[in-house]
């Protein structure tokens, strides 16, 4: 009996051995080229809840007019080597387009210097419901990405916002979850020396909110009398995307 | 005692064949990879974007941007479709407004993969969604590093009407199946 029971084991414990030798295999065969996509999570201090937000249909835009210093535009001559590859390279597997690295119910919303912005919500199931904003009133949206029609667009302008805030909290339901994302609050540069920013929110006990995600686009250091949405001159482009922009992955550009 | 030791060695056994399933990568969510857009931006735009020194003529759709705040752009799968990024100024109104194009994708050449060709002087003509047709002339042609890209330049308050045509270009990145370059078209609107 015992005997028998020994040799069920024996058979069972090199099954699973199998099983972990063939693991590695099938997990690298599953594995793409692409770069891992990294989900930060921050933290947020809050004392006070979202508010509820009725979203209109009808988008309210905003054509601005400032004349702000123009950013001088330099010719730039071409920094790295002009392209080295051909289109015969197209033929290698390696014209692959990066992995899709959308997550459903998942959120982010950016506000840029001048106060205006846009929340944007992963949701494949079709618009989103029950949007509600820390410091902001929606103006439009939603509205479906042009070119990916589960993500989801409102567009925002801070309503009040404290001195110093970078970041604020939003939440909406997506076919029927919960979810919540953070709002960045793009922050206006120093000030010239010669002209004194106007602070106009004086809420004294709202909340202050200091984590930022790290797949954020880049804010910069301000001083708190410098928070958009009063003092900050009007962005023309509410808010400048992050990095370059990807528009090309055959490897046939010449 | 053998009993004992063949009971820890099935146990052991099972244990790992249940560590194996484990591992397995958990279900997805049925998310499905595409859904169709019937709900697009719907304030003015503008709805085509032409470029007749290099053939270039699309319909533009409007992107915003990503969850990590990077640009949405089109579909690798349709590399002929141009568009608008509707945080951008809408094109005739002052500022900079911002339309993309792919270089290429699927293999294939995309609508933007002869802008680099562009020279001062040359008419890019755009469409808006009120009837407006508008003409720009381009000003200057720069090919930027992504990693560095010029934000306050591209995407900087301007005192006039401009246009900003932006695809990639420059040396193709392997590795990241990603060109390292962007190249970015500066046209200002004509009679302005």
């Amino acid at each position: 009996m015992g005997r028998t029971l020994s040799r069920v084991a024996g058979i069972v414990s090199a099954g699973a051995l199998i099983t972990f030798a063939a693991a590695p295999a099938a997990l690298a065969d599953d594995e793409t080229p692409t770069s891992e996509t990294t989900t930060a999570t921050s933290e947020t201090t809050t004392t006070t809840a979202p508010t509820t937000t009725e979203t209109t249909a009808s988008s309210v835009p905003v054509t601005t007019t400032g004349t702000t210093s123009a950013p001088a535009t330099t010719d730039v001559t071409s920094t790295t080597t002009p392209g080295t590859t051909t289109p015969e390279d197209t033929t290698t597997a390696t014209s692959e387009p990066p992995k899709d690295d959308y997550q459903d119910n998942t959120g982010a919303g950016f506000v840029g210097v001048g106060g205006e912005g846009s929340l944007t919500i992963n949701c494949a199931a079709g618009a989103p419901g029950n949007v509600a904003t820390q410091y902001l009133s929606v103006t439009g949206g939603p509205d479906q990405d042009g070119a990916d029609g589960r993500i989801w667009h409102y567009s925002v302008r801070v309503d009040q916002l404290p001195p110093g805030t970078t970041t604020g909290k939003f939440s909406w339901t997506c076919d029927g979850i919960d979810g919540e994302g953070v709002v960045v609050f793009e922050q206006a540069p120093p000030p010239d020396s010669s002209t004194a920013p106007v602070a106009t929110a004086t809420a004294s006990t709202a909340p202050v909110t200091t984590a930022v995600a790290s797949t954020a686009p880049v804010t910069t250091a301000t001083p708190a009398s410098a928070a958009p949405g009063n003092a900050a001159p009007k962005a023309q482009v509410k808010v400048a995307p992050k990095g370059g922009i990807e528009t090309g992955f055959g490897g046939t550009a010449p | 005692m053998t009993v004992r030791r063949a009971a820890v060695a099935l146990a052991l056994a099972l244990t790992l064949a249940g560590c194996g399933s484990a591992t397995d990568p958990p279900k997805a969510a049925s998310v499905p990879s595409s859904v169709p857009v019937t709900a697009p931006f719907k304030g003015l735009r503008p709805t085509s974007v032409r470029i007749p020194k290099i053939g270039a003529d699309s319909s533009l759709i409007s992107v915003g941007l990503k969850t990590d705040g990077s640009i949405s752009v089109p579909s690798v799968h349709k590399p002929m479709q141009a568009a608008w990024y509707q945080l951008s100024p809408v094109p005739g109104d002052v500022g900079p407004a911002v339309v993309l194009g792919h270089v290429d994708g699927d293999k294939k050449p995309g609508i933007f993969f002869k802008l680099k060709d562009l020279a001062p002087g040359d008419e890019v003509d755009v469409d808006r969604s009120d009837g407006k047709k508008l003409k720009f002339v381009v000003d200057h042609v720069t090919q930027v590093p992504k990693d560095t890209f010029p934000r306050d330049a591209v995407y900087g308050n301007s005192a006039k009407p401009e246009l900003r045509l932006i695809t990639c270009g420059g040396a193709f990145d392997h590795a990241e199946h990603s060109y390292k370059d962007n190249i970015v078209v500066y046209a200002n609107l004509a009679d302005a």
